[in-house]
């Protein structure tokens, strides 16, 4: 939470990190915490039409930036040359040392 | 932003003053204050329902930087208070196969020395009549509670009526073998009762002080007030005789200090005046106001415009309790206690209260009920103390309660009322799962009210909610 001042444990359990979040009722939230459901990266302007309030890409969770949107990231193209790059490595934490790196040969 | 925002209504709750805006977030209970920026976004969003980026570059252009409108939508964003499409949270039913009891009350009897006449008992009997619970079954239902309460480290027993001190020579066998079989648990046992302070006396007195009780009065405010209802079989007034007790009994130094329980009835005074009267001429430092259960036919009911009057005096009289606690004071006003203790908590409630969770109610014939005021009802039991709990029958009624009506999916007073009590909605149509909105406009009246004062306090005083509940949220 940027603008909004929590007034009790639920509220700044809620404004604390995701990964922090003891509550099992915070997890609800998860899907929109952040600010990646509205301001996805990869949009080339903000909504005011300026570039202030992107994310950049390191902020962004590496599947985030393949699946659900467009960013230039140097990533497999999953669509048409390497379907099965990612298959069985769904936790970008846990499973990055299996992502491969693709030569021109594969 | 991509596209049009809606407004998600019904995901939060705002309420005070430009300056001072306090935001309920309902899927959670969290609450937040707005600051200037946020609080102008939330005014646009709520004019426009709906936004795109250039009504809001327009409307915010030169008033406030685009960083800062961009933070106050992204907090929205999070919230789902702004969405896409329409956002729900729902909780899905949890199916209930275990009871984790840990409070059970005990109908001693279904006698009463008095005849009040708004009584919502259905099974209440003069003491020559009264049915009373025997020892034996008494003892199984302490037995019941301690094998359900396996995990739970304190367990609570409720001794209740009928009038529970026409059968004093019961509480104290009860108490003590409640406290043998609690020790050899490794648990703590809590007691307490709810009573008509017109039995007693100096001996009852010393017993509930050694045995750390808990204690309600029912009492109605001053001598013409209290008299009007609660009045002997014969129809005379007992305001003397309790009050006389009540002061013997708050001076005796309980560890919990027993608190006043007032019902109001069509024609009942002034919350204040009631409470003035309790606090400072009897002494109580905890006082409570419940509207009158009544059938909708019933001259005793509060009609609308009496529960506006209530309102207006419970709100005057939570003012008191802001000031009070803003100064660091604390004020016996016990319904502000509650919604303060809902709010600082979070509580969120898919059920409206802990009847057939962690309370259940045995009868005078040992069968298990709801809670206190179903025993004797026309409403089935979950068991007995004998057999144990009716646990798919119990399931299936939590099942039920928890889908909620669709008026409450979209009620902003949800998470905290979460349907009202089943013992209302009984009453009022027979079937404890009907929906009963009677109290509805009085519940989000009251909530909003509540939730503006939190914030004031929580703003002026922040240490005071954590200081006030510690003791609560140990317990809870
Ligand atoms: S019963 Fe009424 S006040 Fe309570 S949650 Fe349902 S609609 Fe809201
Ligand atoms: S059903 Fe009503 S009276 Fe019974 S415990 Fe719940 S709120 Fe209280």
């Amino acid at each position: 939470m940027k603008r909004l001042l929590p007034l009790n444990e639920k509220a700044r359990s809620l404004a604390a990190p995701a990964a922090s979040q003891p509550s099992g009722e915070a997890a609800l939230m998860s899907n929109v915490v952040g600010c990646t459901t509205t301001f996805d990266p990869g949009w080339e302007l903000d909504a005011f039409g300026g570039m202030a309030n992107l994310c950049q890409p390191i902020e962004a969770d590496l599947y985030g930036c393949t699946d659900t949107c467009w960013w230039p990231a140097q990533l497999a193209d999953l669509v048409n040359t390497s379907p099965e790059w990612s298959d069985g490595k769904n936790s970008a934490i846990r499973d990055w040392r299996e992502l491969q790196i693709l030569f021109p040969e594969d | 932003m991509s596209g049009a925002l809606h407004i998600q209504r019904q995901n939060y709750h705002a309420t005070g003053a430009a300056r001072r805006r306090v935001l309920l977030h309902v899927p959670t209970t969290s609450v937040f204050e707005l600051d200037r920026v946020s609080s102008d976004v939330l005014d646009f969003l709520e004019e426009s329902e709906s936004i795109v980026s250039d009504a809001v570059r327009s409307r915010f252009d030169g008033l406030y930087a685009p960083g800062e409108v961009c933070d106050a939508l992204s907090d929205f964003v999070a919230l789902g208070i702004l969405a896409p499409a329409r956002k729900e949270y729902s909780i899905a039913p949890r199916p209930v196969t275990r009871t984790p009891l840990n409070t059970l009350v005990l109908t001693l009897t279904t006698g009463c020395n008095l005849g009040c006449s708004y009584c919502y008992r259905e099974d209440l009997d003069a003491p020559k009549a009264a049915r009373v619970m025997e020892r034996a079954t008494a003892l199984q239902a302490i037995d019941l509670l301690m094998r359900q309460a396996a995990d739970q480290e304190r367990v609570a027993i409720v001794f209740f009526g009928g009038e529970p001190l026409t059968r004093f020579a019961d509480i104290r066998a009860l108490t003590e073998a409640a406290e043998a079989r609690a020790m050899k648990a490794g648990k703590r046992v809590d007691f307490s009762l709810t009573t008509n302070a017109t039995l007693l006396d100096d001996a009852m007195i010393e017993f509930f002080r050694a045995h750390r009780f808990g204690i309600a009065v029912s009492m109605d405010g001053d001598e013409v007030e209290h008299d009007r209802r609660r009045i002997t079989l014969g129809g005379k007034g007992t305001y003397k005789l309790v009050a006389a007790n009540v002061r013997r009994l708050l001076q005796a130094g309980l560890e919990r200090p027993p608190g006043a329980r007032v019902t109001l009835t069509r024609g009942s005074g002034e919350v204040g005046r009631i409470y003035r009267h309790l606090h400072e001429e009897i002494g109580f430092s905890e006082i409570g106001f419940a509207p009158v259960t009544a059938d909708p036919g019933s001259p005793l009911g509060l009609g609308a415009a009496e529960m506006r009057r209530v309102l207006d005096g419970m709100i005057a009289l939570g003012r008191d309790y802001a000031d009070a606690a803003k100064r660091g004071e604390r004020h016996g006003f016990s319904n502000m206690d509650h919604l303060m203790l809902d709010l600082w908590r979070g509580t969120r409630k898919t059920l409206p209260c802990g009847a057939g969770v962690g309370l259940l109610a045995a009868g005078t014939d040992g069968s298990l009920s709801l809670c206190h005021r179903f025993t004797g009802t026309g409403v089935g039991s979950f068991g007995d103390v004998a057999n144990g709990i009716d646990q798919n029958g119990l399931g299936h009624f939590l099942d039920r309660a928890q889908a909620a009506h669709p008026a409450c999916d979209a009620c902003h007073a949800r998470s905290i009322c979460a349907g009202g009590c089943y013992h209302e909605a009984y009453v009022h149509s027979g079937d404890p799962l009907a929906a009963t909105f009677g109290h509805c406009e009085f519940v989000r009246a009251w909530l909003e009210f509540g939730l503006a004062c939190y914030g004031e306090i929580a703003i002026a005083n922040p240490g005071f909610f954590a200081a006030k509940f510690a003791e609560r949220k140990e317990r809870s």
